[in-house]
């Protein structure tokens, strides 16, 4: 949307954002794409960060240190709110984070976001999987 | 989609404490002291009061460790404010924290766990 001064104004939807805490095992990839093959969400990004989890760090711990850490992946997504709860479960059980060691997943309250659209006509790029590296 | 029975964890807060690059286990260990559990740290860079430091305006990148970490609402406070006095956010420049209220959480529970929160909330 343009202003009177031609200057590009933002149009903001209610939007939620969910975390999802991944194993480094390539979940976040198949998560990112699933969420745009089968929900069309394409607003989304994956980081790796060092982990340091709440199970394993209570009998492992040396007193007055953390337990050793390990590499996850931290993917957050913006998706609109009135289909947020439907899609924190799709996330859930796609990236099954209901398995031991699985991650986590988390549900922030409404914010506003722009939305985030792509050029058409544009083909879709091939999405690195996990057994790319095979 | 709910068949898998998913437990809805809530009253939770989400800690996120920007510092400098190092300084991300010293939060970790005071929020543990605390009561917090896991936590995640990454990396960025920031462009902050550093930056005017710069001899001959060149400008100083500064590598910063984020730490977020999940914790209930009842210890949000106490767990922020010891990770402030620890990381001593009250130096300038020396960084910054927030907490971010969530709706949801979900998560792989134990069964012994599962079975006292069932026992709490019945």
């Amino acid at each position: 949307m343009n202003t009177a001064s031609g200057q590009a104004k933002p149009t903001y939807d209610t939007s939620r954002i969910i975390g999802v805490v991944l194993p480094d095992d390539g979940t976040d990839l198949d998560l990112i794409r699933a969420l745009r093959d089968e929900k069309n969400v394409i607003a989304s990004t994956a980081i790796t960060c060092r982990g340091i989890g709440i199970l394993e760090s209570v009998g492992d711990a040396v007193k007055g240190k953390l337990p050793p850490s390990e590499l996850v992946r931290l993917v957050t997504v913006i998706v609109p709110d009135s289909e947020a709860k439907d899609l924190f479960e799709f996330i859930y059980e796609k990236a099954n984070i209901g398995r031991e060691a699985g991650g986590g997943v988390w549900m922030g309250m409404p914010i506003s976001a722009t939305r985030y659209t792509l050029p058409s006509g544009v083909p879709d790029e091939r999405m690195r999987t996990r057994h790319d590296d095979e | 989609m709910s068949e898998r029975n998913i437990t809805y964890l809530t009253d939770v807060y989400l800690i996120t404490c920007v510092v400098d690059h190092g300084k991300g286990e010293d939060v970790v260990k005071a929020a543990r002291g605390a009561g917090a559990g896991g936590a995640l740290i990454h990396s960025g860079h920031g462009v902050g009061i550093r930056e005017r430091l710069g001899l001959l305006g060149i400008a100083i990148e500064t590598e910063k460790d984020v730490v977020q970490m999940m914790v209930g609402s009842e210890q949000a406070e106490m767990v922020a404010n010891l990770i402030y006095a620890t990381a001593g956010l009250d130096r300038p420049g020396a960084g910054f924290i927030y907490l971010t209220p969530l709706e949801t959480v979900a998560t792989y529970l134990p069964r012994d766990i599962r079975e006292r929160l069932r026992e709490r909330t019945a």
